[in-house]
């Protein structure tokens, strides 16, 4: 059971979906939004395909995921887990990340990063889900629980 | 060759570049030109501040001087805020400002809302197990919510003079070109304010030396005017104390001939005593301020004939006087008794004179002055402990004097022999006791002064006198019988007496 | 490696991604502040607090980290490599100075402190077509 604490920054966060190969070369793609099931430990975070071509080959090949999800208050978290699927989103989940990402695009612009560019960055929809069955959650807010590990 | 649409562009592009370039130059010089102008530190900031928003279009800018603990800087001068700011501290170390005057190199921030969020989140954590790692929040002076800042370093040999400032509400808004110019525009700006500190520094030192100048020629006023009231002070002061003195050793002390230590030494002296016969009777009769005036009056003018003589007068003890002669200074032996001599001579005609006076004022006692001199070689000169000297004489010579004083006639001057011997040439004297003294092993020949001789020398003149029944003529140098002549006188004395006596009745 | 075009986005304007991986082959992402440029084919990270990156880092020096130009937004992905880590010198200075000058101001300089400036090579620098 994903602890309820998570579910803000999960579903609202600004996220990044990471792997390596079995080479152990790192690699990430950008996430905007995301769904779950928190009883069945499962998340769907929500990718570009065109953008997340590696970290789809390397989940294919050896399926050890991390997933860095924050909002704008500095709330984080680190979810690892291993990849069960990358499949459509369904109409709910892709409204709901256009939420998320007007949402992205108003705060970057009241920040002064300058608008059109902050729409080009959130403006394009993402288009597929990687499923993530979440093993450990670790706290990633700054300061000196950073890293501590979160019972569930 | 084709010169193709995107070259002319790039061409274009190079060409206002440069063109920007050389305006920024010349901005640069217009603007040192002006701040240059003045020597004037608040006035030097502030244009530069003004002038850098004019040109350039920084709209927020401040400049601050590191004062002398080197531990802070004071904001000197500031433009485009809405609190003046002027004399704001900031620590070297804190914020943006601090950390560039500690360092001494330039910072460009560009988005500082952002890591101060960040650093915001983070302390919220920290608060809650670490606390005592955080220090006060400390408020600086700029932009609340500032985003973008250039922050350098003014130096002039190496040496931080203070920093210059600029910042802005928009996120990312200053290049490397705003870097330079700012640069630029920081070190004319502390070269500027060097100049004019060094002038500032120039006008107080010469502001301080005219003073020095005023207070030393007032203190030299001062000076001359305090030694000349201390030297009246002292004058006086000595007028005081010469009462206490003889004038010979008055002047002796001044004049430094006379050493002011126990010193004595023995010399040849003539020694005078005198005192008034039954002036202790008087004591008890007079009231005390008519004693007082008399004997101030007798006293002041048996001193004036003493000083006359240049006796130096040892001491009063009431009634009765001391006076030596030959210390300080001398005139020979001889001189020095015949002055003596001839000075109590003066003080019986002075005493006679005075008697007439205190009768005439209702003293009916007699007082009659009694008078001894001796000459021989005494001790004379400073006697006491250390810090109270009497100049005075002593020895057996003055034990002698004052014997021959008290066994003197009523207005009589009863001398030595030694001082006969001396003064004998000059003075009629006759012979009287011997007196046995006191230290003396064989008793002492005395003698009485009579008279000067030079009255007797008168004598031998030749007396004519002539009048209607009577004439008179005295030759001594062809008298014979004197005897003869002196019964002829004595006669006719007694006739002339009988004759008044007849014509009367 | 490193152009003109890709400074904008070393300035820390806007957070960067990095990912690592441990020996047993476990991936880790994380969010910094600022990927720092050193020259054409270094970069450098600042190094604060012990956490599981620098660990992995430590096991397997491979790392790759996304920087984004804040005025436009494009997105670059570098693949580095850990070389050394420096405690001294003008870039140590450059960062300690920012981190001292933001913390000083909350008065946090005695929580933050910079261990080192970690330095990467570029392997390879692309494009991320957003």
């Amino acid at each position: 059971m994903i602890p309820e604490r998570t579910f803000e920054v999960i579903t609202a966060g600004f996220g990044h979906v990471g792997s390596a190969s079995n080479n152990k070369v790192p690699t990430h793609t950008d996430s905007l939004g995301a769904s779950m099931k928190p009883d069945k430990d499962e998340v769907t975070f929500f990718v570009r395909e065109s953008l997340s071509q590696q970290v789809l080959a390397n989940l294919e090949e050896n399926g050890r995921a991390t997933v860095f999800t924050g909002v704008a208050s500095h709330e984080a978290y680190q979810f690892k887990g291993h990849f069960l699927e990358a499949r459509e989103l369904t109409e709910d989940e892709l409204q709901a990340s256009s939420k998320n990402r007007t949402y992205f695009i108003e705060v970057m612009s009241e920040m002064g990063l300058p608008r059109p560019a902050v729409e080009r960055l959130f403006g394009v929809a993402p288009d597929i889900g990687i499923t993530i069955k979440i093993e450990e959650i670790f706290v990633q807010t700054p300061g000196p629980d950073a890293g501590s590990k979160l019972p569930f | 060759m084709n010169s193709t649409k995107e070259d002319n562009v790039e061409n274009n592009e190079q060409e206002s570049l440069l063109d920007r370039k050389i305006r920024e130059v010349e901005l640069i010089k217009e603007v040192s030109t002006q701040v240059n102008k003045t020597l004037d530190i608040n006035l030097i900031a502030n244009t530069m501040l003004a002038l850098m928003d004019e040109h350039f279009g920084f709209k927020h800018s401040m400049i601050l001087i590191l004062d002398d603990s080197k531990e802070h800087l004071n904001v000197l001068a500031t433009y485009g805020y809405d609190k003046d700011g002027v004399g704001a501290k900031v620590k070297v170390g804190v914020g943006v400002i601090g950390m560039v005057a500690k360092r001494k190199k330039l910072m460009r921030m560009a988005n500082m809302r952002m890591q101060m969020s960040y650093m915001q989140a983070v302390k919220k954590e920290v608060v809650k197990s670490n606390s005592e790692k955080i220090k006060e929040t400390v408020t600086l002076p700029g932009l609340e919510n500032v985003e973008s800042q250039v922050a350098i370093p003014m130096q002039l040999d190496d040496e931080l003079v203070g920093v210059f400032s600029v910042e802005s509400k928009e996120l990312n808004v200053f290049d490397k070109e705003d870097e330079l110019i700012i640069t630029i525009l920081a070190n004319q700006t502390a070269s500027a304010l060097q100049h004019a500190n060094l002038y500032k520094l120039e006008q107080e030192r010469l502001a301080e030396l005219n003073t020095a100048h005023t207070e030393l020629a007032d203190l030299n006023l001062n000076l001359e005017k305090k030694v000349e009231e201390r030297t009246a002070e002292l004058v006086e002061l000595s007028k005081k104390l010469a009462k206490y003195f003889s004038p010979q050793v008055y002047d002796s002390i001044f004049s430094g001939k006379l050493d002011v230590t126990i010193k004595t030494q023995r010399k040849q002296l003539t020694i005078f005593f005198s005192d008034l016969q039954g002036f202790t009777e008087l004591t008890e009769r007079l009231e005390p301020e008519v004693l007082t005036e008399l004997l101030t009056n007798y006293l002041t003018e048996m001193s004036k004939i003493a000083t006359k003589w240049g006796g130096t007068i040892d001491k009063f003890i009431g009634d009765a006087m001391l006076v030596f002669f030959g210390d300080p200074s001398s005139n020979g032996s001889k001189e020095d008794a015949k002055n003596c001599v001839a000075m109590a001579d003066e003080m019986l005609e002075k005493l006679n004179e005075i008697r007439k006076d205190w009768l005439d004022r209702g003293v009916s006692k007699t007082l009659n002055a009694r008078m001894g001199v001796h000459s021989a070689v005494c001790t004379v000169g400073n006697f006491g402990s250390q810090d109270r000297l009497d100049y005075t004489v002593i020895g057996n010579g003055v034990n002698l004097a004052s014997r021959l004083e008290s066994n003197s006639e009523a207005n009589k001057i009863l001398i030595s022999e030694d001082t006969y011997l001396l003064v004998n040439e000059e003075f009629e004297c006759k012979e009287r006791d011997t007196i046995s003294v006191k230290g003396f092993s064989y008793p002492v020949k005395t003698y009485e002064i009579i008279g000067k001789r030079s009255s007797i020398v008168a004598v031998n003149q030749p007396l004519h006198e002539e009048m209607p029944g009577f004439s008179f003529n005295y030759n001594p140098s062809e008298l014979s019988d004197s005897d003869r002549a002196i019964k002829l006188m004595s006669d006719v004395l007694k006739r002339l007496e009988k004759q008044k006596k007849f014509n009367k009745s | 490696m490193i152009q003109e075009e890709h400074l904008p986005a070393m300035q820390g304007m806007f957070p960067s991604t990095f990912s690592t991986c441990s020996n047993e082959g476990e991936p880790n992402t994380t969010v910094i502040s600022q990927v720092w440029y050193v020259d054409e084919e270094h970069v450098a990270l600042s190094f604060q607090f012990f956490s599981k990156t620098r660990k992995n880092i430590a096991e397997n020096p491979f790392g790759y980290v996304s920087i984004t130009n804040p005025t436009t937004m494009d997105m670059y992905g570098l693949e580095i490599e850990f070389v050394r880590s420096e405690t001294d010198g003008d870039l140590f200075d450059d960062m300690d100075m920012k981190l001292q000058a933001i913390a000083s101001m909350s008065g946090m300089e005695d929580v933050f402190e910079l261990k080192a400036a970690d330095i990467y090579k570029v392997h390879k620098i692309m494009n991320i077509p957003i």
